[in-house]
Protein backbone atom coordinates (compact mmCIF):
# COMPACT_ATOMS: atom_id res chain seq x y z
CA UNK A 1 0.00 0.00 0.00
CA UNK A 2 2.87 2.34 0.92
CA UNK A 3 4.52 1.63 -2.41
CA UNK A 4 1.27 2.23 -4.29
CA UNK A 5 0.80 5.58 -2.50
CA UNK A 6 4.33 6.64 -3.31
CA UNK A 7 3.90 5.64 -6.93
CA UNK A 8 0.62 7.56 -7.12
CA UNK A 9 2.22 10.72 -5.67
CA UNK A 10 5.19 10.53 -8.00
CA UNK A 11 2.88 9.83 -10.93
CA UNK A 12 0.93 12.98 -10.11
CA UNK A 13 4.17 14.94 -9.98
CA UNK A 14 5.20 13.47 -13.30
CA UNK A 15 1.84 14.53 -14.67
CA UNK A 16 1.66 18.04 -13.20
CA UNK A 17 5.24 19.28 -13.46
CA UNK A 18 5.55 18.79 -17.23
CA UNK A 19 2.10 20.38 -17.61
CA UNK A 20 3.32 23.54 -15.88
CA UNK A 21 6.57 23.51 -17.80
CA UNK A 22 4.69 23.00 -21.02
CA UNK A 23 3.39 26.55 -20.78
CA UNK A 24 6.85 27.80 -21.60
CA UNK A 25 8.32 24.86 -23.47
CA UNK A 26 7.25 22.69 -26.31
CA UNK A 27 7.26 19.01 -27.04
CA UNK A 28 6.22 17.52 -23.68
CA UNK A 29 5.52 13.84 -24.16
CA UNK A 30 4.48 11.19 -21.70
CA UNK A 31 4.49 7.45 -22.26
CA UNK A 32 2.84 5.01 -19.90
CA UNK A 33 4.13 1.48 -20.35
CA UNK A 34 3.08 -1.69 -18.56
CA UNK A 35 3.97 -5.32 -18.75
CA UNK A 36 2.72 -8.63 -17.36
CA UNK A 37 5.24 -11.47 -17.27
CA UNK A 38 4.42 -15.07 -16.33
CA UNK A 39 7.09 -17.77 -16.16
CA UNK A 40 7.17 -21.47 -15.27
CA UNK A 41 9.81 -24.17 -15.09
CA UNK A 42 11.15 -26.92 -12.82
CA UNK A 43 14.81 -26.13 -12.30
CA UNK A 44 15.00 -23.26 -9.84
CA UNK A 45 18.57 -22.54 -8.71
CA UNK A 46 17.17 -21.33 -5.39
CA UNK A 47 16.44 -24.98 -4.58
CA UNK A 48 19.55 -26.44 -6.19
CA UNK A 49 18.11 -26.86 -9.68
CA UNK A 50 15.14 -28.97 -8.57
CA UNK A 51 12.26 -26.66 -7.83
CA UNK A 52 9.56 -24.50 -9.32
CA UNK A 53 10.61 -21.46 -11.30
CA UNK A 54 7.07 -20.09 -11.29
CA UNK A 55 7.12 -16.28 -11.32
CA UNK A 56 4.78 -13.45 -12.20
CA UNK A 57 5.77 -9.83 -12.58
CA UNK A 58 3.76 -6.66 -13.25
CA UNK A 59 5.79 -3.63 -14.30
CA UNK A 60 4.35 -0.14 -14.82
CA UNK A 61 6.71 2.55 -16.18
CA UNK A 62 6.24 6.28 -16.79
CA UNK A 63 8.45 8.08 -19.28
CA UNK A 64 8.45 11.87 -19.56
CA UNK A 65 10.25 13.74 -22.30
CA UNK A 66 10.35 17.46 -22.91
CA UNK A 67 12.45 19.85 -24.95
CA UNK A 68 13.40 23.30 -23.69
CA UNK A 69 13.57 26.39 -25.88
CA UNK A 70 17.33 26.25 -25.65
CA UNK A 71 17.31 22.81 -27.24
CA UNK A 72 17.87 20.53 -24.25
CA UNK A 73 16.08 17.19 -24.35
CA UNK A 74 15.19 16.14 -20.81
CA UNK A 75 13.98 12.63 -20.05
CA UNK A 76 12.73 11.10 -16.86
CA UNK A 77 11.52 7.60 -16.14
CA UNK A 78 9.98 5.99 -13.10
CA UNK A 79 8.87 2.41 -12.76
CA UNK A 80 8.32 -0.57 -10.53
CA UNK A 81 8.41 -4.35 -10.73
CA UNK A 82 5.92 -6.21 -8.59
CA UNK A 83 7.21 -9.79 -8.48
CA UNK A 84 5.45 -12.88 -7.17
CA UNK A 85 7.87 -15.77 -7.15
CA UNK A 86 7.78 -19.36 -5.94
CA UNK A 87 11.56 -19.31 -5.53
CA UNK A 88 11.56 -16.02 -3.64
CA UNK A 89 9.24 -17.69 -1.15
CA UNK A 90 12.09 -19.96 -0.14
CA UNK A 91 14.21 -17.09 1.08
CA UNK A 92 11.49 -15.10 2.81
CA UNK A 93 11.88 -16.79 6.16
CA UNK A 94 10.94 -15.57 9.59
CA UNK A 95 13.26 -15.56 12.62
CA UNK A 96 12.61 -19.27 13.16
CA UNK A 97 13.48 -20.21 9.61
CA UNK A 98 9.88 -20.86 8.66
CA UNK A 99 8.40 -19.60 5.39
CA UNK A 100 6.23 -16.57 5.87
CA UNK A 101 2.67 -16.31 4.60
CA UNK A 102 1.91 -16.20 0.91
CA UNK A 103 1.79 -12.41 1.03
CA UNK A 104 5.52 -12.42 1.71
CA UNK A 105 6.10 -13.94 -1.71
CA UNK A 106 5.59 -10.50 -3.25
CA UNK A 107 8.69 -8.39 -3.73
CA UNK A 108 8.94 -4.94 -5.21
CA UNK A 109 11.63 -3.17 -7.14
CA UNK A 110 11.44 0.55 -7.93
CA UNK A 111 13.68 2.36 -10.34
CA UNK A 112 14.10 5.88 -11.76
CA UNK A 113 16.31 7.54 -14.29
CA UNK A 114 16.98 11.14 -15.36
CA UNK A 115 18.74 12.04 -18.58
CA UNK A 116 19.62 15.21 -20.47
CA UNK A 117 21.07 15.71 -23.93
CA UNK A 118 21.64 18.55 -26.36
CA UNK A 119 22.77 18.86 -29.94
CA UNK A 120 25.80 21.03 -30.65
CA UNK A 121 25.96 21.22 -34.42
CA UNK A 122 26.35 17.70 -35.77
CA UNK A 123 27.18 16.28 -32.35
CA UNK A 124 24.90 15.40 -29.45
CA UNK A 125 26.13 15.09 -25.87
CA UNK A 126 24.19 13.73 -22.95
CA UNK A 127 24.31 12.33 -19.46
CA UNK A 128 22.11 10.31 -17.13
CA UNK A 129 21.75 9.23 -13.52
CA UNK A 130 19.58 6.47 -12.11
CA UNK A 131 18.80 4.27 -9.16
CA UNK A 132 16.95 1.08 -8.34
CA UNK A 133 16.02 -0.55 -5.07
CA UNK A 134 14.58 -3.84 -3.96
CA UNK A 135 14.54 -5.69 -0.66
CA UNK A 136 18.08 -7.08 -1.01
CA UNK A 137 19.58 -4.91 -3.73
CA UNK A 138 20.39 -1.23 -4.21
CA UNK A 139 21.91 0.32 -7.29
CA UNK A 140 22.94 3.77 -8.45
CA UNK A 141 24.20 4.59 -11.91
CA UNK A 142 25.61 7.42 -13.98
CA UNK A 143 26.33 7.59 -17.68
CA UNK A 144 27.57 9.74 -20.54
CA UNK A 145 26.70 9.46 -24.22
CA UNK A 146 27.80 11.07 -27.44
CA UNK A 147 26.65 10.88 -31.07
CA UNK A 148 27.97 12.40 -34.28
CA UNK A 149 25.98 12.72 -37.50
CA UNK A 150 28.04 12.93 -40.67
CA UNK A 151 27.96 12.14 -44.38
CA UNK A 152 24.78 14.16 -44.86
CA UNK A 153 23.22 12.52 -41.78
CA UNK A 154 23.56 9.13 -43.43
CA UNK A 155 25.99 7.96 -40.76
CA UNK A 156 25.76 8.26 -37.00
CA UNK A 157 28.65 7.26 -34.80
CA UNK A 158 27.67 6.91 -31.14
CA UNK A 159 29.33 6.00 -27.86
CA UNK A 160 27.91 5.51 -24.39
CA UNK A 161 29.38 4.57 -21.05
CA UNK A 162 27.41 3.74 -17.91
CA UNK A 163 28.72 2.91 -14.48
CA UNK A 164 26.61 0.97 -11.95
CA UNK A 165 27.48 0.86 -8.28
CA UNK A 166 25.41 -1.83 -6.59
CA UNK A 167 25.07 -3.17 -3.07
CA UNK A 168 23.87 -6.73 -2.48
CA UNK A 169 22.41 -7.83 0.83
CA UNK A 170 23.61 -11.38 1.29
CA UNK A 171 20.58 -13.53 2.03
CA UNK A 172 22.13 -16.98 2.24
CA UNK A 173 20.45 -20.31 1.46
CA UNK A 174 19.21 -20.55 5.06
CA UNK A 175 17.42 -17.20 4.77
CA UNK A 176 19.87 -15.37 7.05
CA UNK A 177 21.64 -12.15 6.14
CA UNK A 178 25.45 -12.37 6.01
CA UNK A 179 26.13 -8.65 5.61
CA UNK A 180 26.44 -6.77 2.33
CA UNK A 181 28.84 -6.79 -0.61
CA UNK A 182 29.46 -4.47 -3.55
CA UNK A 183 29.10 -5.09 -7.26
CA UNK A 184 30.48 -2.71 -9.86
CA UNK A 185 29.55 -2.74 -13.54
CA UNK A 186 30.87 -0.59 -16.37
CA UNK A 187 29.06 -0.78 -19.71
CA UNK A 188 30.64 0.65 -22.85
CA UNK A 189 28.81 0.76 -26.17
CA UNK A 190 30.03 1.87 -29.60
CA UNK A 191 27.72 1.92 -32.59
CA UNK A 192 27.58 3.02 -36.20
CA UNK A 193 24.26 3.59 -37.94
CA UNK A 194 24.25 3.86 -41.72
CA UNK A 195 21.59 4.68 -44.30
CA UNK A 196 22.35 2.26 -47.14
CA UNK A 197 19.59 3.42 -49.45
CA UNK A 198 16.22 5.22 -49.29
CA UNK A 199 14.77 1.87 -48.17
CA UNK A 200 17.51 0.32 -46.05
CA UNK A 201 19.12 1.35 -42.78
CA UNK A 202 21.48 -0.66 -40.58
CA UNK A 203 23.38 -0.45 -37.35
CA UNK A 204 26.40 -2.27 -35.99
CA UNK A 205 27.01 -2.08 -32.25
CA UNK A 206 29.77 -3.44 -30.08
CA UNK A 207 29.22 -3.46 -26.37
CA UNK A 208 31.51 -4.53 -23.59
CA UNK A 209 30.54 -4.95 -19.97
CA UNK A 210 33.04 -5.31 -17.16
CA UNK A 211 31.79 -6.54 -13.80
CA UNK A 212 33.52 -7.05 -10.49
CA UNK A 213 32.55 -7.73 -6.90
CA UNK A 214 29.89 -10.13 -5.64
CA UNK A 215 28.52 -11.77 -8.80
CA UNK A 216 26.93 -14.83 -7.18
CA UNK A 217 23.34 -14.90 -5.99
CA UNK A 218 23.86 -15.79 -2.33
CA UNK A 219 20.48 -17.49 -1.92
CA UNK A 220 21.01 -19.86 -4.85
CA UNK A 221 22.18 -23.30 -3.80
CA UNK A 222 24.04 -26.21 -5.32
CA UNK A 223 23.57 -29.87 -4.42
CA UNK A 224 27.02 -31.49 -4.26
CA UNK A 225 27.81 -35.15 -5.03
CA UNK A 226 27.76 -35.78 -1.29
CA UNK A 227 24.18 -34.53 -1.14
CA UNK A 228 25.21 -31.46 0.83
CA UNK A 229 23.42 -28.20 -0.07
CA UNK A 230 25.84 -25.28 -0.38
CA UNK A 231 25.69 -21.71 -1.63
CA UNK A 232 26.59 -21.20 -5.29
CA UNK A 233 30.05 -19.84 -5.87
CA UNK A 234 31.05 -17.86 -8.96
CA UNK A 235 34.12 -15.74 -9.83
CA UNK A 236 34.23 -12.12 -8.67
CA UNK A 237 34.94 -10.71 -12.12
CA UNK A 238 33.36 -11.05 -15.55
CA UNK A 239 33.88 -9.40 -18.92
CA UNK A 240 31.18 -9.67 -21.57
CA UNK A 241 31.38 -8.80 -25.27
CA UNK A 242 28.46 -8.54 -27.68
CA UNK A 243 28.34 -7.60 -31.33
CA UNK A 244 24.97 -6.71 -32.78
CA UNK A 245 23.85 -6.05 -36.32
CA UNK A 246 20.43 -4.55 -37.06
CA UNK A 247 19.11 -4.19 -40.57
CA UNK A 248 15.73 -2.73 -41.53
CA UNK A 249 14.47 -2.82 -45.09
CA UNK A 250 11.26 -1.46 -46.57
CA UNK A 251 10.09 -3.66 -49.44
CA UNK A 252 7.28 -1.15 -49.91
CA UNK A 253 5.49 1.55 -47.91
CA UNK A 254 3.35 -1.25 -46.50
CA UNK A 255 5.95 -3.93 -45.70
CA UNK A 256 9.04 -3.35 -43.56
CA UNK A 257 11.32 -6.13 -42.35
CA UNK A 258 13.14 -5.49 -39.07
CA UNK A 259 15.98 -7.93 -38.45
CA UNK A 260 18.65 -8.34 -35.84
CA UNK A 261 21.62 -10.65 -35.25
CA UNK A 262 23.89 -10.79 -32.23
CA UNK A 263 26.99 -12.69 -31.24
CA UNK A 264 28.07 -12.84 -27.59
CA UNK A 265 30.95 -14.22 -25.57
CA UNK A 266 32.36 -13.76 -22.09
CA UNK A 267 35.17 -15.00 -19.89
CA UNK A 268 32.87 -17.42 -18.09
CA UNK A 269 33.01 -19.44 -21.35
CA UNK A 270 29.51 -18.54 -22.50
CA UNK A 271 29.03 -17.94 -26.22
CA UNK A 272 25.70 -17.28 -27.89
CA UNK A 273 24.03 -16.31 -31.13
CA UNK A 274 20.65 -14.60 -31.41
CA UNK A 275 18.53 -13.89 -34.48
CA UNK A 276 15.30 -11.91 -34.53
CA UNK A 277 12.93 -10.83 -37.29
CA UNK A 278 9.78 -8.72 -37.24
CA UNK A 279 8.08 -8.21 -40.62
CA UNK A 280 5.77 -5.18 -40.22
CA UNK A 281 2.58 -5.08 -42.28
CA UNK A 282 0.85 -1.73 -42.61
CA UNK A 283 -2.92 -1.72 -42.19
CA UNK A 284 -5.32 0.72 -43.86
CA UNK A 285 -6.76 3.92 -42.40
CA UNK A 286 -5.57 7.45 -41.69
CA UNK A 287 -3.35 6.54 -38.76
CA UNK A 288 -0.16 4.59 -39.35
CA UNK A 289 -1.13 1.16 -38.06
CA UNK A 290 1.27 -1.76 -38.14
CA UNK A 291 0.72 -5.43 -37.36
CA UNK A 292 3.75 -7.68 -37.06
CA UNK A 293 4.67 -11.22 -36.09
CA UNK A 294 7.72 -11.64 -33.82
CA UNK A 295 10.26 -14.44 -34.12
CA UNK A 296 13.49 -14.79 -32.13
CA UNK A 297 15.96 -17.68 -31.88
CA UNK A 298 18.72 -17.86 -29.31
CA UNK A 299 21.40 -20.55 -28.99
CA UNK A 300 23.73 -20.49 -26.00
CA UNK A 301 26.81 -22.54 -25.19
CA UNK A 302 26.94 -22.53 -21.41
CA UNK A 303 29.51 -21.91 -18.73
CA UNK A 304 31.62 -24.70 -17.22
CA UNK A 305 30.56 -23.38 -13.83
CA UNK A 306 27.07 -24.77 -14.43
CA UNK A 307 26.28 -28.35 -13.51
CA UNK A 308 23.26 -30.53 -12.87
CA UNK A 309 22.51 -31.43 -9.24
CA UNK A 310 25.17 -33.75 -7.69
CA UNK A 311 27.76 -32.88 -10.35
CA UNK A 312 30.25 -30.88 -8.30
CA UNK A 313 32.31 -31.66 -5.23
CA UNK A 314 33.43 -29.34 -2.47
CA UNK A 315 36.88 -29.34 -4.08
CA UNK A 316 35.60 -27.48 -7.16
CA UNK A 317 36.39 -23.78 -7.14
CA UNK A 318 33.19 -22.55 -8.77
CA UNK A 319 29.74 -24.06 -9.20
CA UNK A 320 26.15 -23.07 -9.87
CA UNK A 321 22.83 -24.75 -10.66
CA UNK A 322 21.53 -21.67 -12.46
CA UNK A 323 20.32 -22.80 -15.88
CA UNK A 324 20.47 -19.23 -17.16
CA UNK A 325 24.22 -19.97 -17.45
CA UNK A 326 23.77 -23.40 -19.08
CA UNK A 327 23.71 -24.63 -22.68
CA UNK A 328 20.29 -24.25 -24.28
CA UNK A 329 18.33 -23.11 -27.31
CA UNK A 330 15.28 -20.91 -27.01
CA UNK A 331 12.55 -19.60 -29.28
CA UNK A 332 10.36 -16.58 -28.82
CA UNK A 333 7.35 -15.90 -31.00
CA UNK A 334 4.47 -13.50 -30.79
CA UNK A 335 2.47 -10.68 -32.28
CA UNK A 336 2.72 -6.91 -32.09
CA UNK A 337 0.43 -4.02 -33.00
CA UNK A 338 1.37 -0.36 -33.17
CA UNK A 339 -0.44 2.85 -34.08
CA UNK A 340 1.15 6.24 -34.77
CA UNK A 341 -1.13 9.29 -34.92
CA UNK A 342 -0.25 12.71 -36.29
CA UNK A 343 -3.35 14.45 -34.87
CA UNK A 344 -4.67 14.70 -31.31
CA UNK A 345 -3.05 14.31 -27.92
CA UNK A 346 -2.69 10.56 -28.13
CA UNK A 347 0.34 10.01 -30.33
CA UNK A 348 0.87 6.27 -30.23
CA UNK A 349 -0.16 3.02 -28.66
CA UNK A 350 1.59 -0.30 -28.79
CA UNK A 351 0.86 -3.88 -27.75
CA UNK A 352 3.17 -6.91 -27.85
CA UNK A 353 2.40 -10.46 -26.76
CA UNK A 354 5.18 -13.05 -26.84
CA UNK A 355 5.71 -16.66 -25.76
CA UNK A 356 9.21 -17.82 -24.81
CA UNK A 357 10.20 -21.50 -24.87
CA UNK A 358 13.59 -22.73 -23.63
CA UNK A 359 14.50 -26.31 -24.44
CA UNK A 360 15.22 -27.12 -20.77
CA UNK A 361 11.50 -26.71 -20.01
CA UNK A 362 11.35 -23.05 -18.99
CA UNK A 363 8.48 -21.17 -20.61
CA UNK A 364 7.19 -17.64 -20.23
CA UNK A 365 4.49 -15.33 -21.52
CA UNK A 366 4.88 -11.56 -21.79
CA UNK A 367 2.15 -9.02 -22.52
CA UNK A 368 3.28 -5.41 -22.91
CA UNK A 369 1.31 -2.24 -23.51
CA UNK A 370 2.29 1.35 -24.20
CA UNK A 371 0.36 4.62 -24.56
CA UNK A 372 2.08 7.84 -25.62
CA UNK A 373 0.50 11.28 -25.48
CA UNK A 374 1.34 14.98 -25.33
CA UNK A 375 0.18 17.61 -22.87
CA UNK B 1 37.02 -19.54 -36.03
CA UNK B 2 33.30 -18.99 -35.90
CA UNK B 3 33.87 -15.78 -33.99
CA UNK B 4 36.62 -14.58 -36.36
CA UNK B 5 34.31 -15.10 -39.34
CA UNK B 6 31.55 -13.16 -37.72
CA UNK B 7 33.88 -10.28 -36.82
CA UNK B 8 35.28 -10.22 -40.36
CA UNK B 9 31.75 -10.03 -41.76
CA UNK B 10 30.94 -7.16 -39.45
CA UNK B 11 34.11 -5.26 -40.37
CA UNK B 12 33.45 -5.70 -44.07
CA UNK B 13 29.93 -4.47 -43.60
CA UNK B 14 31.24 -1.50 -41.62
CA UNK B 15 33.74 -0.62 -44.34
CA UNK B 16 31.09 -0.98 -47.02
CA UNK B 17 28.81 1.38 -45.18
CA UNK B 18 31.23 4.28 -45.66
CA UNK B 19 31.56 3.65 -49.37
CA UNK B 20 27.86 3.66 -50.17
CA UNK B 21 26.40 6.61 -52.03
CA UNK B 22 24.74 9.36 -50.04
CA UNK B 23 20.95 9.34 -49.64
CA UNK B 24 19.53 12.85 -49.98
CA UNK B 25 17.12 14.30 -47.39
CA UNK B 26 14.19 14.30 -49.82
CA UNK B 27 14.71 10.56 -50.37
CA UNK B 28 14.29 9.71 -46.69
CA UNK B 29 10.50 9.61 -46.45
CA UNK B 30 10.37 5.84 -46.10
CA UNK B 31 13.18 5.91 -43.55
CA UNK B 32 10.97 7.97 -41.24
CA UNK B 33 8.44 5.14 -40.89
CA UNK B 34 8.32 3.87 -37.31
CA UNK B 35 9.42 0.28 -38.10
CA UNK B 36 12.48 1.65 -39.91
CA UNK B 37 13.94 3.08 -36.69
CA UNK B 38 16.97 1.07 -35.57
CA UNK B 39 16.07 1.37 -31.89
CA UNK B 40 13.62 -1.05 -30.35
CA UNK B 41 10.07 0.20 -29.79
CA UNK B 42 9.43 1.43 -26.25
CA UNK B 43 7.65 -1.64 -24.91
CA UNK B 44 10.28 -4.03 -26.27
CA UNK B 45 12.32 -3.13 -23.15
CA UNK B 46 10.27 -5.55 -21.06
CA UNK B 47 11.23 -8.53 -23.21
CA UNK B 48 14.85 -7.38 -23.29
CA UNK B 49 14.86 -7.28 -19.49
CA UNK B 50 13.50 -10.82 -19.31
CA UNK B 51 16.18 -11.97 -21.76
CA UNK B 52 18.87 -10.33 -19.61
CA UNK B 53 17.61 -12.34 -16.63
CA UNK B 54 16.89 -15.65 -18.36
CA UNK B 55 19.94 -15.84 -20.61
CA UNK B 56 23.50 -15.70 -19.35
CA UNK B 57 24.49 -14.11 -22.63
CA UNK B 58 23.16 -10.63 -21.88
CA UNK B 59 24.46 -7.50 -23.54
CA UNK B 60 24.52 -5.89 -26.93
CA UNK B 61 20.88 -4.91 -26.80
CA UNK B 62 21.36 -1.47 -25.40
CA UNK B 63 20.03 -2.94 -22.18
CA UNK B 64 21.58 -2.90 -18.78
CA UNK B 65 23.85 -5.51 -17.32
CA UNK B 66 23.92 -4.03 -13.84
CA UNK B 67 21.40 -2.35 -11.62
CA UNK B 68 19.27 -5.35 -10.82
CA UNK B 69 19.78 -8.69 -9.18
CA UNK B 70 18.26 -10.85 -11.92
CA UNK B 71 17.12 -13.25 -9.27
CA UNK B 72 14.37 -15.87 -9.21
Amino acid sequence: MFLATRLLCISLLLFLVPRLWAQENQGVEIDFLASYYDQDGDHSPVTGGRGSEELQSISPVFLVKYTTKSGWNLNGSLGADNITSASTDNIDLDANGVNLSSASRVDNRVFANLAASRAFGSQTWGGSVGFSKEYDYRSISAGLNWAWNFNGKNNTLAAAVTRYQDEVELYNIDGNVDGTEDRETTDLSLSLTHVFSPRTVGMIEWSISDQSGWLSSPFQEVILQSGEHVQEHLPDARTRNALRLSLNHAFSEGLVLRSYARYYDDDWDITATSLEIEPHFRLGGDAKRWLYPILRWHSQDGSNYFGLPETFTAADAYYTADRDLSTFDSMKFGLGYEVQRAQGRIKRYQVRATYYDRDDGLTSFNLSFGLGFTL
Amino acid sequence: MKRAGFLLFMLLLCAASFSCSQVKPWQKGTLSLQPMQVDDCLIHRFERNAEVYREGAAGGNGGKSGGGCGCS
